[in-house]
């Protein structure tokens, strides 16, 4: 069978490639048979031409069994379609004879074909992940599923443990979760991601260590010493690649622990770790259906089908179900990749992810059309070559091809430039939402190279590509027959070829596509642009911001925890005693974005513009937040530290609050409260004591912003202080400080608070990027377009302009006759995109359009008209020029 | 009269005639002549066809040589999937040919 088939791609190969041996063997070996037989013939007493005819007679046909021979060796297909190495040659030959037509539609190509791929791939990442581990696709998850309330149960520490003493079909099973520690080594501190794992992770995961050990079943046990794995990268950053690290004590919170092992580069099973502890599941101590979240993880046994696997977890979970019904009535045990327990994506991920697919897709379909239109124009100066390869026997078919074999040539090469840039947008996205969601945050599977598959669908597009960019102007090219087509070739016949319908949609299409792109990065950008540029009120390059939060683990009994509040306080006294820095407290650093709610006025007589309620970005702070920051109460006054600890109905406004909400009156003593929403009561009412500057409470709106008293029990919030010169040395000081106050207090996000608006940004920013991206290419390719067809026009028309211009006609009524149609089109399709402009600014920003958004409109209509009239500057100057006497003299 | 070749027994043929050392196309000829005492009438030039379909499908392999009369020609001999097929196929119209005799040696009693 392997044989079989492998000798007739031989062949094949053979048949295709060597075409010209191949016949002369045949020849040669026909040759050779008819002269034996006249030998032989001439043996029986035959005169040798009456045994030369016989032995051709017998023989028959040379030519008809050639082609036999041909069909025998499965070429006759090929033959058919008549692709040969010449329409590849020839393609090539039109490539290199027009330079501009390639470069543009290459590009454009290769921008559609880079997209798709790289939205392809992500599909591809995301529905069909592959863990790089050995085996990984045995590696699976199990878990409780919520019959009553559709969603996962993670709290499972009891049937983790039921589990892995019962299930035979799932083997090293364990579970893990993730837990934020304070890692002191020597004099540094810092907040670190743990995953908090069962040992048979490690032989789960098959990856050997680089040094020391894994760890072990017994470093579970209750009262086991304090142990920890740690990663290659770790290893290097905060261990300097110390050799001897195995055997080493760090601090973990408040517990001495040991390293006993390095794990290799790139290790970061479960998630993304780069720590290891052991996870001991008698310590939680907690009831059945309670205790901490966990992942619970193992390997398919061997020869174990998933389906086997499922059907034993299925009769573990009805056990439990009877022995434990309150707990465990509604909870189905299930088996999911493993993937799948950490990120699964819902239908709306997916509807969304598609929808982008289809998108870049029509991007390609766009800009193969717009090639097409290309190749379209362009044929009508090889029209008499066509009419010529028609009349000289060419089918239609022939000429098909041919056209379709340049425009493969073309999207071939697209293809690999577009694989090209997809490989490094890829590396480019991963790196991105890396950095979007903090370093390393993505999964250890999420890979930056393309997959075979996306390869493959590359190859596919490509091959629709070249379909419509090649075939579609070549049907419409050879629409008419080669006689009609000769006979409009002589003087005074014109063309045969005309602009159409579907052209004619594209053109508008595309212009209006051209004109809202720009607009669309522009609003968009104006969207975003006060989280961009709002100045934060003070000198933000000067003061740190950093989050902490107290962790709930880890406590050790010879040191009793601190509450946030004291925490808190505490912090605040060192860094004043020690650093000589006031520390200011608040829910939100400035420049963050800030939470955003609806506010109503206390008996307001109707508000400017007839509204009562306001959207502001509101923060908690503490009651020193202004006087910290050195910012002054414009208005009133400060909130007082009594307010703070008995929580007080009193907030502070912002000015942007008073100009927008109140129309600049003075709000002191007046009364705002939280508007009531679909799902709340109104809030209770709180007096305006203060007015402060505008702190940069980056938000949609802008501005507005309300500050409430600082809530005591909230366990999370953002200390901000003057960093005294030196960012990095004050934040690795804020940080020894923090852990001295309270070693579990996580101090994260550390960073200037002029970095904080920019890291708030990464994402907008990134977009507005891609917008811009898309918005040159879709220009180019519609100055592509409009100078096809204008060229197009010109080069049709050029006997009729030689006739107008004979007649005495000035330019300007040639210009107006020739251009009258394509001009029509581009200017349709400006006012189309101009309306589409109007619509979905009118959305984003609501109301009509004020009058400086209609001048601006206006003038952004009349450039993207001068932009297009570019495009034709070169064909109209090629009209002016035609001399009458050249154009009538025929071809 | 010579009777024309059955379809689909060139081939059978073929690979019979090559099966006994290497030929070239002529000499298949003159093998097939031979081996059926020269009861074929075998189309001269539609052997080829035959001959190259038979490659194709990995069933004989080719070399070109030097044949008794010292000129160029190509030699064709059985491959191993060849000898595979040759087996399976002799079998089957041996059976086919054996049911047909049978079926015409029929006397009245036996139906």
């Amino acid at each position: 069978m392997i044989t079989g088939i492998a000798a007739r791609v031989r062949s094949l190969w053979r048949g295709l490639t060597h075409r010209s041996d191949v016949e002369a063997e045949v020849h040669e070996e026909f040759r050779f048979h008819v002269d034996a037989r006249v030998e032989d013939l001439i043996r029986t007493g035959l005169s040798r031409p009456e045994a030369t005819r016989r032995a051709n007679i017998e023989f028959g046909s040379f030519e008809h069994y050639k082609d036999e021979a041909r069909a025998a060796r499965g070429l006759r297909l090929f033959d058919e379609l008549s692709f040969s190495w010449l329409d590849v040659r020839l393609a090539f030959r039109m490539l290199r004879r027009y330079p501009c037509l390639t470069v543009v539609g290459g590009l454009a190509m290769a921008f559609g074909i880079a997209a798709a791929v790289v939205g392809f791939e992500i599909v591809t990442q995301l529905a069909n992940p592959r863990l790089p581990l050995d085996r990984g696709e045995r590696i699976v998850a199990l878990q409780n599923w919520h019959v009553g309330e559709s969603r996962v149960e993670s709290r499972l520490l009891h049937d983790f443990v039921t589990w892995r003493d019962e299930l035979e079909s799932v083997v090293e099973l364990g579970a893990f979760r993730s837990v934020w520690r304070n890692l002191v080594v020597g004099e540094r501190a810092e907040s670190v991601e743990v995953a908090e794992i069962s040992a048979s992770a490690f032989p789960l995961a098959r990856v050997p260590p680089l040094l020391g050990r894994w760890l072990g079943p017994s470093d579970e046990a209750a009262g086991a010493p304090p142990v920890m794995v740690i990663g290659y990268d770790v290893w290097q950053t905060r261990f300097d690649g110390d050799a001897r690290v195995v055997g080493r004590v760090v601090r973990l919170g408040t517990v001495p622990t040991t390293v006993v092992g390095v794990m290799p580069q790139d290790y970061a099973f479960p998630v993304a770790h780069s720590f290891w502890v052991p996870l001991s599941p008698s310590t939680f101590g907690s009831a059945r259906g309670e205790g901490p979240s966990l992942v619970v993880f193992g390997r398919l046994a061997n020869g174990v089908s998933n389906e086997q696997a499922q059907a034993e977890l299925t009769t573990i979970g009805a056990r439990a179900a009877t022995a434990f019904p309150v707990s465990h009535a509604l909870l189905q045990p299930r088996i999911v990749p493993f993937t799948r327990a950490i990120f699964e994506p819902d239908g709306e991920f997916w509807l969304g992810l598609g929808l982008g697919n289809v998108f870049l897709l029509m991007l390609i379909v766009l800009a193969s059309a717009n090639v097409a239109l290309l190749l379209f124009a362009r044929a009508v100066t090889r029209e008499a070559e066509i009419a010529i390869k028609g009349a000289l026997g060419a089918n239609r078919a022939r000429l098909v091809t041919q056209f379709f074999a340049e425009a493969l040539v073309l999207a071939v090469f697209s293809a690999v430039i577009g694989l090209a840039v997809a490989r490094f947008g890829l590396a480019w996205f991963v790196a991105m939402a890396d950095v979007a969601n903090g370093a390393g945050a993505l999964p250890f599977w999420a890979s930056d190279t393309l997959s075979l598959t996306s390869v493959g669908y590359t190859s596919a597009l490509t091959l629709l590509a070249a379909l419509i960019a090649g075939v579609l102007p070549a049907l419409m090219v050879t629409r008419s027959d080669h006689r009609t087509r000769l006979n409009h070739l002589t003087p005074g016949g014109g063309g045969t070829m005309r602009i159409g319908g579907v052209w004619t949609v594209l053109i508008v299409v595309q212009v209006a596509v051209t004109v809202l792109f720009p607009a669309a990065a522009f609003n968009f950008y104006r969207w975003t642009a006060p989280a961009q540029t709002t100045d934060v009120g003070f000198p933000a390059a000067e003061y740190v911001s950093a989050r902490l939060d107290l962790d709930d683990g880890a406590a050790s009994p010879s040191a009793p925890r601190m509450d946030m509040e004291r925490s808190r306080d505490e912090l605040a006294r060192r860094l004043v005693s020690e650093v000589g820095v006031d520390a200011a407290f608040s829910t939100r650093p400035p420049g963050a974005q800030h939470e955003q709610a609806w506010f109503e006025l206390e008996g307001q007589t109707p508000a400017p513009q007839g509204a009562t309620r306001f959207r502001a970005s509101i923060a908690s702070v503490g009651f020193d937040f202004f006087a910290a920051l050195d910012v002054p109460i414009v208005d009133g006054r400060a909130f007082l530290s009594v307010e703070q600890q008995s929580a007080a109905n009193v907030v502070i406004v912002n000015k942007a609050f008073v100009e927008q909400a109140l129309g600049g009156r003075n709000p002191i003593g007046s009364s705002i409260r939280r508007g009531a929403g679909r799902m709340a009561e109104p809030g209770p009412w709180y007096e305006v004591v203060g007015v402060a500057v505008n702190l940069g409470m980056a938000g949609n709106t802008g501005g507005p912003g309300v500050y409430f008293p600082l809530d005591p029990t909230l366990a999370s919030l953002y200390v901000i202080a003057h960093a005294n010169g030196d960012a990095a040395s004050f934040a690795s000081r804020l940080r020894n400080l923090a852990v001295e106050v309270e070693p579990n207090l996580q101090v994260t996000e550390i960073m200037r608070l002029d970095e904080v608006q920019k890291s708030y940004t990464v994402d907008t920013r990134y977009f507005s990027r891609v917008l811009a991206v898309i918005s040159a290419v879709a220009l180019l390719l519609s100055l592509m377009a409009i100078y096809s067809v204008v060229d197009f026009t010109v080069t049709r028309r050029t006997r009729e302009i030689g006739v107008r211009v004979a007649l005495g006609a000035s330019p300007q009524s040639i210009l107006s006759a020739i251009f009258r149609r394509p001009l029509i089109h581009v200017g349709v399709g400006i006012l189309v995109g101009a309306v589409l402009v109007v619509a979905t600014s009118s959305g984003m920003f609501g109301g009509l359009p004020t009058f400086g958004d209609s001048v601006l409109m206006a003038g952004y209509v009349v450039l993207m008209w001068a932009v297009c009239m570019l495009a034709c500057v070169v064909p109209t100057r090629r009209a002016l020029r035609v001399e009458p006497v050249e154009a009538l003299r025929g071809d | 009269m010579i009777p024309n070749i059955l379809p689909g027994t060139l081939d059978l043929l073929i690979l019979k005639a090559v099966s006994l050392g290497k030929l070239h196309g002529y000499g298949v000829l003159l093998r097939i002549v031979r081996m059926t005492d020269d009861g074929m009438n075998v189309q001269q030039g539609a052997l080829y066809p035959a001959l190259y379909r038979l490659e194709h499908q990995g069933l004989i392999k080719s070399e070109w040589g030097v044949s008794e009369n010292g000129r160029k020609a190509k030699y064709y001999r059985l491959s191993a999937a060849g000898r595979r097929r040759l087996d399976e196929q002799a079998e089957s119209w041996n059976e086919f040919a054996a049911m047909i005799a049978r079926a015409l040696a029929a006397t009245p009693q036996e139906v």
